[in-house]
């Protein structure tokens, strides 16, 4: 059984949060743990510990015959990562090949987000607001031989959180807040908040280069000083073998790994190579032609590529959406922000721009579960643009600027809507501009009208993810000041109860799209990865899924 | 001779200090705050002085917090015994980046500066000796079609026509430096070499031509040949030499096209020279890459217009004379 299918069993029985919080007090109030239960719990009935032996695994098992060996060569589309310290990785850069390399304590599932799996954690509980608890795999070794336990467990948490790592999450992250880290004997580890918060989980999932839990080990990192970036030493499926800077990266497999799959140790491939080509154009050539095994593509090259020796895996969705400046100028008024979501045809947009590799934005994706399946995000509805125009004194059109970055399909979207909403009288401005050039014109100096990027995908983490974008931050300070959003995220945000936060982070998603308007959502756009057909067991890093997960590919046989 | 090598290296140095000058201008004047994009970015719960507080020790580790003045003598002061600072992204020595990556785009450059002068310098002479013959007409067609062809467009063509149709080369994306496998490290150089050079053989060989058509007519050479000497000598050594000078001044402007062509060809070939370095660093905002890349490849260019200035003087030894 799935979380999904658990946190459904426990909706149907009518678990409420007082009888959820009653039930869990047997092991402590059960707080997050509520979620915990929801995100892979062995059952419902009354711990909120989770323990990693009953756990389905994220990503695919070998479902066809397959053999071990061979060399698995992926693309990278600049140098294969700048460092491979994850306590080093600067917020953004994600590295695929520090996942090769190192392990968290747990890690989100890809397919059901918000199902945590275990790495280095074989459980964990919640047994008060304010303390998380990881009992930890016994017999983990590092690749140099090293054990991993919970002292070792220690000193990474404390590494990450000291002066000079980009992670430092005790300032801003979901590890804010972390007052003490205690270690019970070798096999537990347990950290202390200063205050409860529903998404404290959420600072000990690893993706390569975020949260508290990348285990490097102590004596290669004190052995190697500031050069441990490129001596990285882990406990992850995958040994560094050798890098030649800018170009190439080689892993060889671990053989003491000690994640299996139906008794099959991972990971099957000998040798996984990261090579550097920039080029789209270059990267298909090189993937039809089989030097490398996988890479990732441009939309329109999907129907290029495509054939009997290679398929597509999609990655993504990432939300692409109209960011509007909510303190001053045209977009201060929410009826012009409605007359912009109604007047956008987003199908036409997927279909058209992004070659199909896209889907109309419509909130929360479907595969979290926090997705309300009723909610159909905007309609496209020029007559009802034209109406919430009308209201706001502008029936005959109005005019703003987009600042967007000049590369790749975001232009071509915005160029695309240009077109669209003309005949409503909608003049669209396209500002080319570089990223942090509007970043620090819009989100810190509060200029300018808006502008169309990436935004973060919603229904990762344990409140939906309205935050970011939903009340002014220190660092987007353009965002709306809404009484009504903010105090409907302090609500999510104090409900610890799970069955009870669904119903409100599904209203506050209708109120955040269709009422606010904090973001004119456009299209989910898809990062294709074209694979070659000898290759199986390729999938996504989650929880952004931008990137591949390397520890389950494998030849077929 | 000596007097005007020193005087040519000492007028280099006020150029070597506008150039730190205007590179370390440059990127201050910049828009956008790299600390603030190192920092994870927070929520409405966040404490804004916390996060104020994280920015600032951020800022300070960086010395980003100093006047710009003394930031620069800082910056200054460490680039003069080799220490470009840290990457912001990569967390990697400047420094060490750039002696990885230089050799890479040096090796790159001398084979398009190679390619350029093996093909223009002979095909400009055959034109402007053989004047509106075929000779003349292909090589300015060849000229300007290849002058007129964008870098990364002709990269392109060589890839799918070398590459993918005849498989006579490997493709970009497994490099190896020359100094490691010769054979393999040619064999993967020499396509974006080639394309490298493009704009730059074209640009020489119409230099060569016209140099040549003004020498030829010139006094000397017809005299030489009313000596009764062999046209080749005529050519190759009366009028080729003394029409090299201005090819000479452009041989080391070539080095400009080398660093600012490499920046796109190094992209498409999947090469780790200093190229597809700056171009990340300009994308990830890294300011102490992208300083450390301007400030050294000012430097070389520099440096081979210094040089070529002393070549110069020995060709012709009315310069210096005159000069001095």
């Amino acid at each position: 059984m799935n979380s999904s299918n658990r946190y459904r069993q426990a909706a149907g029985r009518g678990l409420t949060r007082r009888g959820l919080l009653s039930r869990s007090a047997l092991a402590g109030v059960g707080v997050a743990g509520a979620a915990l239960v929801g995100c892979g719990g062995d059952d419902d009935s009354s711990s909120n510990k989770v323990d990693i032996n009953d756990q389905p695994t994220a990503t695919p098992r070998p479902a066809v015959a397959f053999k071990r060996g061979g060399k698995h060569v992926s693309v990278w589309e600049t140098e294969p990562s700048g460092t491979l310290d994850p306590h080093m990785v600067k917020p953004g850069f994600v590295a695929p090949p520090a996942i090769g390399v190192f392990n968290g304590f747990i890690r989100q599932d890809f397919e059901d987000l918000g199902k945590i799996i275990g790495e280095l954690a074989s459980s964990w509980e919640q047994p008060d607001p304010t303390t998380f608890v990881f009992k930890l795999r016994s017999g983990v070794k590092f690749h140099d031989g090293t054990d991993y336990n919970a002292e070792i467990a220690k000193w990474n948490a404390e590494r990450i959180t000291s002066s000079g790592y980009f992670m430092e999450g005790k300032y801003t992250g979901s590890a804010a807040g972390i007052i003490k880290i205690e270690t019970p004997d070798l096999l537990t580890i347990k950290f202390t908040f200063d205050k409860p918060k529903v998404d404290s989980i959420e600072a000990f999932y690893f993706s390569g280069g975020s949260g508290l839990s990348g285990a490097v080990s102590r004596k290669a990192a004190e052995a190697a000083g500031k050069d441990f970036w490129k001596n990285p030493v882990g406990t992850g499926p995958y040994k560094l073998k050798s890098w030649d800077f800018g170009s190439k990266i080689l892993f060889e497999r671990n053989p003491d790994y000690y994640e299996q799959i139906k008794g099959e140790k991972l990971p099957f491939v000998d040798e996984w190579e990261f090579i550097a080509l920039p080029d789209p154009a270059v990267r298909v050539i090189n993937v039809k032609s089989g030097k490398v095994s996988s890479t990732k593509i441009e939309p329109d090259q999907v129907a290029d590529v495509e054939s009997s020796s290679i398929y597509v895996v999609k990655g993504g969705p990432e939300p692409l959406q109209i960011y509007p400046n909510h303190q001053s100028g045209i977009f201060k008024d929410a009826r012009i922000r409605r007359a912009l979501a109604y007047a956008i045809d987003r199908e036409a947009v997927a279909k058209t721009v992004f070659f199909g590799q896209a889907q109309p934005n419509a909130g929360i994706p479907k595969r979290s579960k926090w997705a309300d399946p009723s909610y159909t995000g905007f309609p496209y509805d020029p007559k009802r643009a034209k109406d919430e125009m009308t209201a706001a004194g502008f029936p005959n059109g109005f005019e703003f600027e987009v600042m967007v970055l000049p590369t790749g399909a975001r232009t071509k979207a915005v160029e695309f809507m240009q077109a669209q909403v003309a005949p409503l009288g909608i003049k669209i401005k396209i500002l080319p501009m570089e990223s942090s050039a509007y970043v620090d014109r819009l989100f810190l100096r509060v200029e300018g009208d808006s502008f169309f990027a990436l935004t973060g995908t919603l229904g990762l983490n344990e409140t939906g993810g309205f935050e970011a974008n939903a009340a002014p931050t220190p660092a987007r300070k353009q965002n709306p000041n809404d009484p009504k959003m903010i105090a409907m995220i302090d609500k999510i945000k104090s409900t610890f109860d799970a069955n009870a936060r669904k119903p409100l982070i599904w209203e506050a998603q209708k109120y955040y799209f269709n009422e606010l308007v904090a973001l004119v959502p456009v299209v989910d756009s898809f990062r294709p990865h074209a694979v070659r057909a000898e290759w199986q067991g390729f999938a996504m890093v989650a929880p952004d899924t931008f990137y591949p997960d390397f520890r389950q590919v494998r030849l077929k046989a | 001779m000596l007097v005007y090598i020193v005087r040519r290296l000492l007028q280099a140095l006020p150029v070597l200090f506008f150039v730190s000058v205007a590179v370390f201008s440059m990127v201050q004047l910049l828009p956008g705050d790299p600390v603030r994009s190192l920092i994870p970015v927070g929520d409405q719960t966040v404490d804004p002085a916390a996060y104020e507080e994280a920015v600032q020790r951020v800022r300070h580790q960086y010395g980003l917090d100093q006047p710009p003045p003394v930031q620069y003598l800082r910056w200054l002061g460490r680039a003069s015994r080799g220490d470009l600072g840290t990457s912001i992204a990569t967390r990697q020595q400047v420094s060490d980046m750039i002696r990885h990556r230089l050799p890479v785009t040096i090796t790159l450059g001398l084979m398009s500066a190679l390619i350029s002068v093996c093909i223009a310098i002979p095909a400009g002479v055959i034109a402007a000796v053989n004047r509106n013959s075929w000779q003349d007409v292909s090589a300015t067609v060849f000229s300007l079609t290849t002058v007129a062809m964008p870098g990364f467009w002709l990269g392109m063509l060589l890839i799918l026509v070398f590459v993918v149709w005849l498989g006579w080369l490997p493709g970009p994306g497994s490099y190896v430096r020359m100094w490691d496998d010769p054979v393999e490290g040619f064999k993967l150089s020499i396509l974006p070499a080639v394309a490298l050079s493009g704009f730059s053989t074209a640009a020489l060989m119409r230099l060569t031509r016209s140099s040549m058509l003004e020498v030829l007519a010139q006094d000397f050479v017809r005299t030489a040949r009313a000596k009764g000497l062999a046209e080749h000598t005529v050519v190759l050594r009366h009028a080729l030499r003394n029409a090299a000078l201005p090819v000479i001044t452009f041989m080391g402007l070539q080095a400009i096209f080398v660093f600012s062509g490499s920046v796109i060809i190094e992209r498409l070939f999947a090469i780790p020279g200093v190229g597809s370095m700056a171009i990340d660093a300009i994308f990830t905002r890294d300011f102490p890459v992208i300083q450390g890349f301007v400030l050294v490849t000012a430097t070389v260019v520099v440096v081979i217009n210094v040089a070529v200035d002393i070549i110069y003087g020995i060709a012709n030894p009315l310069i210096r004379v005159g000069r001095s």
